[in-house]
């Protein structure tokens, strides 16, 4: 599973670029950019937690998704950057839902001045055999 | 050993796309431009901008016009979408933008409020002089960061019951001043609406919003927010300050943050659930963050009451970072009593509120922009009755901040609003390719501003060089007739996120 991200311009906000082979590749990687922005992490890794998150769009959950993430941080003081037992289903309505388990590290620094991931210029879509998305985070 | 300065996830790639909107727009006072309703399809209202050229070429570099069009099409919108001269690039809403609706029915949006609810500015007055600090603004400045925790998620020194958690979202300010003695009652005299809006329910808010603010309290966060110590260097408007109590030479405190985890939590939380529910409504809309709902509905009337509950966070959240510069005040200069610090004002810039205009009651959402009451408004306290309810146009860490107070026109002509601060110019990836945060810091060292800030490249990222002319914004305000200038603060001392 190969996942990178890149932050691209924006005046105010932070947005950000996603390319993975997959969509699973694209929500582990959307946790990694929560948990690389939320601060730097201590080498313990703690307990591996249980996470389910259901959207009316496949879109809509990458942001809901996300957003789960940071506020878990947060009230957890936990980086989540490892995700496993992935698992994904779209149902015909085109509504998604996502299971997984996230593992987080505890947060030494806090940098982050991430507010929430918005649906403002919210893109997740196939290319190429690939998968991108867009993200805009409110900082 | 030395630790690595904490890196910031902000980095770069192409610029933004340039609008072609300018032809469009239509001188209609000064500093005052108009883009008709019939610019596109779309538009219930016409949309305004206040600005001169040169703001204006910044506020066209992006899509904050195109996203001030977008605002005209929300259900319920009268008279015009506006923007503030600060007004750039944002989700949804632009930064600087109002707009209002006509209740009972009209819509509210989550996105014209953002993400941080009832973000806002704090003004203190000291007896302090600049003299009499002398060398101490370093000390000063150092114990003030000792005091008040900033970054996001670092919780502070009050992890909340959920008792007391209650009583900060139903009472806002009045309940640390009143119940726990964190402040004095010209604090809530001087604070919009008193620090509480009265239709708060804590209900509303959700546990995971709740489990957010819980530790939170009396912390300012990350990004561009800030606790500055500051001297009064200038009066512009002599009469109008010594009402506000301003005097030249004078040592002030500005405040700069708002309900933190809370707030972006609830705005997280009824952005998703009116998302899902517009086509209910009936509702199309050009930008999902501006998703919406009737205020008159059980979604909309929800949120109302989560988001004036968030506000309420954000005001008692102010009020006990007051309380604790007060302290350190009082540790470090033991003759200055509490109260002489006093509240100048503490004023939202990101808020939804039901208030009366020409007659009407209207839900004014105010998304990066401040209220701006003119003398004798109802709301003003009785001091300030004569002169207007003064307004904050914070500079950013090297530059001045500007202290304003409403006039009657703005009434007619922006809803009375203002604009909050200089505005972004600059990307932060672009403000950190032309400038690192240790030359900053050292360049800010230098001309004598003592600097707390972990993290270099959180410095560079809210460098002065990546907001506009603070002195031009403020005085295109009161050249367009929406405030006019008071007093000129010039930064000693920054405290950062």
């Amino acid at each position: 599973m190969r996942a990178v991200s890149q932050t691209l311009e924006h005046v105010g906000e932070w947005q950000v670029a996603i390319d993975a082979d997959t969509l699973e590749g694209v929500f582990t990687e959307a946790a990694r950019v929560v948990a690389r922005a939320v601060g730097t992490t201590g080498a313990d890794s703690g307990q591996w937690e249980p996470i389910a998150v259901q959207a009316r769009t496949l879109a809509t959950l990458l942001v809901d998704w996300t957003n789960e993430l940071l506020g878990r941080s947060e009230t957890s003081g936990r980086a989540y950057a490892r995700v496993r037992n992935f698992q994904l289903r779209i149902e015909s309505s085109g509504a998604a839902h996502v299971s997984a388990e996230v593992q987080g590290r505890p947060v030494d620094v806090w940098l982050s001045p991430l507010k929430a991931a918005t649906y403002h210029r919210l893109d997740l879509s196939q290319r190429d055999g690939r998968w991108h998305a867009t993200l805009l985070f409110d900082v | 050993m030395t630790r690595a300065m904490p890196t910031s996830p902000f980095d770069t790639a192409a610029p933004a796309a340039a609008t072609g909107l300018a032809a469009s727009l239509v001188q209609s006072g000064p500093c005052r431009v108009d883009l008709p309703r019939s610019f596109r399809s779309d538009m219930r209202v016409p949309a305004r901008i206040f600005a001169d050229d040169d703001l204006l070429a910044d506020i066209l570099t992006g899509e904050a016009v195109t996203q001030l069009v977008n605002v005209t099409t929300l259900p319920g919108i009268v008279d015009r979408a506006l923007g503030m001269p600060d007004m750039h690039e944002g989700y949804g809403f632009p930064v600087g933008g109002v707009a209002a609706t006509l209740l009972p029915d009209g819509v509210v949006s989550p996105g014209g409020v953002g993400f941080d609810i009832n973000c806002g500015v704090r003004l203190l007055i000291t007896p302090l002089t600049r003299d009499a600090l002398g060398d101490r603004h370093g000390e000063l400045t150092h114990e003030i960061s000792r005091s008040i925790p900033s970054g996001t998620g670092r919780g502070g020194r009050w992890a909340l019951t959920d008792g007391e958690l209650e009583h900060v979202l139903a009472e806002g300010a009045r309940y640390l001043v009143r119940a726990k003695g964190y402040g004095v009652e010209a604090d809530l005299a001087h604070t919009e609406s008193c620090g509480c809006l009265d239709e708060a329910d804590p209900l509303a808010v959700s546990p995971r919003a709740k489990d957010r603010g819980r530790s939170q309290l009396g912390t300012i966060g990350a990004g561009n927010h800030f606790v500055e110590v500051e001297c009064v260097e200038a009066l512009l408007d002599a009469t109008a300050a010594a009402a506000l109590g301003i005097e030249p030479g004078r040592i002030a405190v500005l405040i700069h943050t708002g309900s933190r985890g809370l707030g972006h939590q609830v705005c997280t939380d009824y952005v998703r659930m009116f998302d899902a529910r517009l086509a209910h409504f009936g509702i199309t809309l050009p930008d999902r963050q501006l998703s919406c709902a009737p205020a008159s509905s059980p979604e909309g009337a929800t949120y109302l009451r989560a988001m004036a509950a968030a506000a309420n966070f954000a005001w008692a959240n102010r009020q006990l970072i007051a309380h604790r510069v007060r302290d350190v005040i009082q540790r470090m200069f033991p003759r200055i009593a509490a109260a002489d610090v006093r509240t100048v004002y503490d004023v939202a810039h990101n808020i939804a509120k039901r208030e009366r205009h020409d007659g009407r009651e209207l839900c004014v959402h105010r998304k990066g922009a401040t209220r701006a009451f003119g003398p004798g408004h109802a709301e003003l306290p009785d001091d300030y009755k004569a002169v207007g309810q003064p307004v904050f146009i914070p500079g950013s860490m090297g530059t001045a901040t500007l202290v304003l107070v409403g006039t009657r026109e703005a009434e007619s002509l922006s809803f009375a609003s203002a604009c909050h601060g200089a505005g972004r110019r600059l990307s932060r990836g672009a403000a950190k390719r032309q400038v690192t945060g240790a030359a900053l810091r050292r360049d800010l060292e230098r001309r004598g501003i003592a600097v707390r800030c972990p993290s270099n490249a959180g410095l560079a990222e809210e460098a002065p060089l990546a907001y506009k002319d603070v002195e031009r914004v403020a005085e295109v305000v009161e050249r367009a007739g929406i405030a006019r200038r008071v007093a000129r603060l010039v930064p000693i001392g920054v405290v950062k996120g």
